[in-house]
């Protein structure tokens, strides 16, 4: 049996450039047959060292990639306006 | 004894009316008075000699002229006798609703017994039957196509409506379409349902029922699924997402915070409702607050907050709140009355809605 984790989908949310993947965590048996799949999440947001949650998604090089270069949002600005706005945040 | 058998009823031997033509020694051609298919239709007589048909003379103009090869000369005796359709020559005759007999046994025949109407008669029963601007296959007869041979309609087809149970397995892919309309599957027998069947590897699956007990119940046997990217609908009554699933919460707090253990996080999403499980047991001094910064989707709560609830556990139990504002993907924890947290062992859950 093995697993391997592949990146679904990912999402840039606004205004604060929020990044939401959506993984598929996949199962096959010993015959390579899928048998199960599940949804695995994980957010990244703007103020974020997102090296240790990337790795922690085991997905390939190119997928990671996808989620690297999606970070290239975060702008100072942007950065800048989430850290108020999580100031605010009690 | 002139004739023995039936008389003949069309077709004769008629001497054409040729007074008309001139003979001079130079015209060739001449009007026959008739029209006939072949020279060989013709017994042409020229001054006693029997004329050679093709040789000595050969049809022009269609059949409605003869033209000699040598010409006639002036005065020259020449009877022409046409033999007719009843030795083979064209039929041009009225049969006038008689029947015109084709095998040898008398069954078989075409006739035009009723006014502008030919039926085709087979083995003694009329089979086909042609009108104006109709053809029809009587009953009890079949219209069949051979193979290689094709029926191809360019106008209007009625009637062509095929008993459903009549309907073979075919041994290639299909397609019900429609160029316009609706199509519907109707099924009208008395308690009756709709299945939509496949097969997977070889395994008989019903994946669908559409049961009509109780004005209609949609059935699957295996649940409903939506795209992996959610193609998000206006519609008030329409769901347009499903997705479960597992996240691992990210903490932060006023004060140094890290994991113990039992960092967990689950989650359901149902249309644009996204509803939280999560907990773990962290390591801090006094905080006045959690936050778990990775809720999986983003809020869309415009000018509110969310409120969700925990609780510390294994401790004392205490209450807490749990909340999110518009635009976050943030649930800050504290306790309910406000008060510093002394256990961090936490579980927590919040409902909120998103895109």
């Amino acid at each position: 049996m093995t697993t391997e984790n592949k990146l679904n989908n990912i999402k840039i949310n606004e205004p604060y450039k929020i990044i939401t993947v959506a993984c598929d965590v996949i199962t096959k048996d010993d015959g390579g047959v899928i048998t199960k799949v599940e949804r695995l999440r994980e957010t990244f947001c703007p103020t974020d060292v997102i090296t240790n949650k990337l790795n922690a998604l085991n997905l390939s090089d190119d997928d990671k990639k996808v989620i690297t270069d999606a970070t290239s949002n975060w702008t100072d600005e942007i950065k800048t306006a989430y850290t108020t706005y999580m100031d605010k945040i009690e | 004894m002139a004739y023995i058998g039936k008389s003949i009823e069309s077709g004769t031997f008629s001497v054409l009316d040729t007074s008309g033509n001139t003979y001079n020694g130079s015209n060739t051609t001449f009007n026959l008075g008739s029209q006939v298919g072949s020279p060989a239709q013709l017994l042409v007589s020229h001054d006693g000699v029997i004329q050679k048909p093709g040789t000595d003379y050969s049809l022009a103009s269609g059949g409605t002229q003869i033209t000699f090869s040598t010409a006639p000369a002036s005065g020259a005796s020449i009877f022409i006798v046409e033999i007719s359709g009843a030795v083979g020559g064209p039929l041009d005759s009225d049969l006038n609703g008689s029947e015109l007999i084709l095998d040898a046994d008398g069954d078989t025949s075409l006739h035009a017994s009723t006014d502008d109407q030919i039926d085709i008669k087979i083995a003694g029963a009329d089979d086909f039957k042609f009108s104006a601007n109709a053809m029809n296959v009587l009953s009890g007869s079949t219209l069949t196509i051979d193979s290689g041979a094709t029926i191809a309609n360019s106008g209007t087809a009625t009637g062509f409506g095929v008993a459903l149970d009549d309907v073979s397995t075919g041994d290639a892919a299909s397609t019900l379409a429609t160029s316009a309309g609706n199509i519907t599957i109707d099924a009208q027998g008395g308690d009756t349902d709709i299945l939509f069947k496949g097969t997977d590897g070889s395994t008989d699956i019903t994946a669908l029922t559409i049961d009509m007990s109780d004005g209609g119940i949609l059935q699957t046997r295996a649940g409903v699924g939506f795209p992996a990217t959610q193609v998000t609908s206006t519609g008030a009554n329409v769901l347009d997402d499903y997705e479960e699933g597992t996240f691992t919460p990210t903490w932060s707090s006023d004060v140094s915070v890290s994991v113990a253990s039992g960092n967990y996080g689950r989650y359901t999403k149902i249309g644009n409702q996204v509803t939280v499980y999560f907990g773990a047991v962290l390591n801090a001094t006094s905080p006045s607050y959690y936050h778990m910064t990775n809720a999986p989707f983003q809020s869309n709560i415009p000018s509110g907050n969310s409120v969700g609830s925990g609780r510390e556990y294994g401790h004392t139990g205490h209450m807490h709140v749990t909340y999110m504002s518009d635009n976050s993907t943030t649930v800050s924890i504290r306790r309910y009355d406000g008060s510093g947290i002394s256990n961090a062992y936490l579980h927590g859950q919040i409902t909120y809605p998103t895109d």
